[in-house]
């Protein structure tokens, strides 16, 4: 008799797809702390000394 | 659902459903003809939670899940009598019980469908389905039914859709292997109650097929996991256990992305070949005269007006024709073929107008035996008969000469199938039966309207017999 239980793929795939999900997310996340930073850069090069970036 | 009072059905025996023995947290009960489901201690909160969130009403109210009403100790004596049990619930009973391996094509497709649907408004409403069968749906006609309230659960953040593989291997996988392969998928479910593994449809399906996407990862995927977790034997096993038990946390919407997956996979699978518009056309051809056809229309009908069965079988029904006309004269109709797609064909044209007609696949030379644990859980044809009225009409010299049945042992057939019924005999004569014996010896020489017709007084009153005008058929009207 098999020992391997027939969810086993299943399981597998899910867990595949979580992990797809969760890399798809850390890599949002981490591109648009990039976006984030390089537009806050931007912002404070192109604002007046001592003006706060007008992020509204 | 209605009630006759507790002291008229004290009698009554419950006895627990053959098929229902699995699942710790209760089983189904038949009292007479009554359908009661119990839970037992412990696990009656998940299910009054159940009940309270409304997502059963609202299911049931569509007609999509089994009602379930609450019955108490008073009204379901019988039941709570039989211990270990907490409360009991009653569902409205499934006329005539189906199965997988007896639905046509679109059968299948719709009763996936369903569970997807019903999966997705459960996940909605905070619950998931722990099992993902075909035998979890029944028909009522043609209208699929969800009957297993107890395979809801409590959903929890994170966890994984469990029944995935199984729908996979009993919904997905069959209806690939008919679409896909133009096989169909009838004798392998027959032959194995838990469906088609990914594996073996894997290896069946052409390259061009797998590599779609959703096959792809349904599929191909699954299997190359299940392979893996084979080869890998003690130590992938245990990885795979490992990694079971850490609990793997799977967000809701990679759940929901599945269930949508799954339905446009699903949705765009189509019957293979034009065979079922060749049977739509089939009526057009009819191998009788008008006249004849007349006739014989009037006979049948009025018979059954006579008989007003609240249960008929049309065995060999072909496209229909008197299964739409018996389900206007009696209570609910089987009509069953060995051919699938002139049972798909009657699926489509009966499903708008008639919900008391029930299409199924059935070869009666091999017709669907007794299986699953102790081969009673899932009963065969005869057990779940006898109805009151069949139709049995141009089916004869089928089973005799093609199937080489002596003519009393198909009539000692049908009566363990029917009480009851309008039997046609189509003798040698008869066109078709010369073209059935155009390619085999006559050995048939007892095959005659007189030998028949002693055959069937002896297991029923032949009440008339008479010949089809413009015709050597000879039409029997019996009875018990």
């Amino acid at each position: 008799m098999l020992y391997i239980d027939a969810t086993t793929g299943g399981i597998g795939i899910q867990m595949l797809l979580a992990g797809a999900v969760g890399g798809l997310v850390t890599i949002k996340m981490f591109w648009s702390n990039i976006i984030s930073k390089v537009r806050g850069q931007k912002a404070e090069d192109d604002s007046p000394e001592g003006e706060a970036p007008n992020v509204g | 659902m209605t009630g006759g009072t507790a002291a008229a059905r004290s009698g009554a025996d419950a006895k627990l459903v053959a098929g229902s023995f699995r699942d710790p947290s209760g089983g189904v009960v038949l009292s007479g003809d009554r359908v009661y489901r119990f839970f037992r201690p412990g696990h009656t909160s998940d299910f009054s939670n159940l009940l309270d969130s409304g997502l059963l009403t609202s299911l049931a109210d569509r007609s999509l899940v089994v009602d379930s009403q609450v019955v108490s100790r008073d009204q379901a004596p019988e039941v709570y009598a039989l211990g270990d049990v907490e409360l009991v619930v009653e569902h409205p009973r499934i006329t005539f019980v189906s199965y997988p391996y007896e639905w046509p094509f679109e059968m299948l497709k719709a009763a996936a469908l369903l569970t997807l649907d019903i999966l997705e408004e459960a996940l909605a409403a905070g619950y998931i389905l722990k099992d993902a069968t075909p035998f979890n749906v029944q028909f009522n006609g043609c209208a699929p039914i969800f009957i297993d309230v107890a395979s809801f659960e409590k959903y929890e953040e994170g966890m994984p859709w469990m029944a995935y593989s199984q729908f996979c291997r009993t919904f997905l996988n069959p209806l690939l292997l008919q679409s896909v392969r133009g096989q169909p998928y009838h004798p392998w479910l027959r032959g194995s109650l838990d469906g088609i593994s990914p594996e073996a449809i894997s290896a069946l399906l052409p390259l061009r097929s797998k590599l779609r996407p959703s096959i792809l990862m349904d599929v191909g995927l699954q299997a190359w996991f299940n392979q893996r977790a084979r080869k890998g034997g003690d130590k992938q096993t245990s990885k795979a256990q490992a990694a079971q038990r850490k609990e793997p946390r799977i967000p809701k919407a990679v759940i929901t992305g599945m269930v949508n997956r799954l339905r446009r996979t699903i949705s765009g699978l189509k019957r293979p070949g034009a065979r079922l518009s060749v049977w739509l056309d089939y009526e057009e051809h009819l191998p009788y005269e008008r006249e004849a056809l007349e006739f014989k229309d009037r006979f049948v009908s009025e018979a059954l007006e006579a008989a007003a069965p609240a249960k008929t079988w049309d065995l060999g029904c072909n496209t229909g024709r008197f299964s739409m006309m018996a389900a206007e004269r009696s209570g609910h109709v089987v009509a069953m073929d060995f051919d699938e797609a002139a049972v798909g064909a009657l699926y489509h044209r009966s499903r708008e107008n008639y919900t008391n007609l029930l299409p199924i696949v059935m070869d009666f030379m091999n017709p669907s035996p007794n299986m699953g644990w102790e081969q009673i859980e899932r009963p065969g044809l005869i057990e779940r008969g006898p109805a009151d009225f069949g139709l049995c009409l141009a089916l004869v010299h089928h089973l005799a000469i093609s199937g080489n049945v002596p003519l009393d042992r198909i009539v000692a057939w049908l009566s363990k199938c029917t009480r009851a019924g309008v039997v046609e005999f189509v003798p040698k004569a008869d066109p078709m039966v010369q073209t059935l014996l155009k390619t085999r010896k006559d050995v048939y020489p007892d095959y005659t309207p007189e030998v028949f017709h002693r055959a069937l007084e002896s297991r029923f009153r032949v009440d008339e017999a008479i010949q089809i005008p413009n015709s050597e058929r000879v039409l029997f009207r019996v009875s018990a």
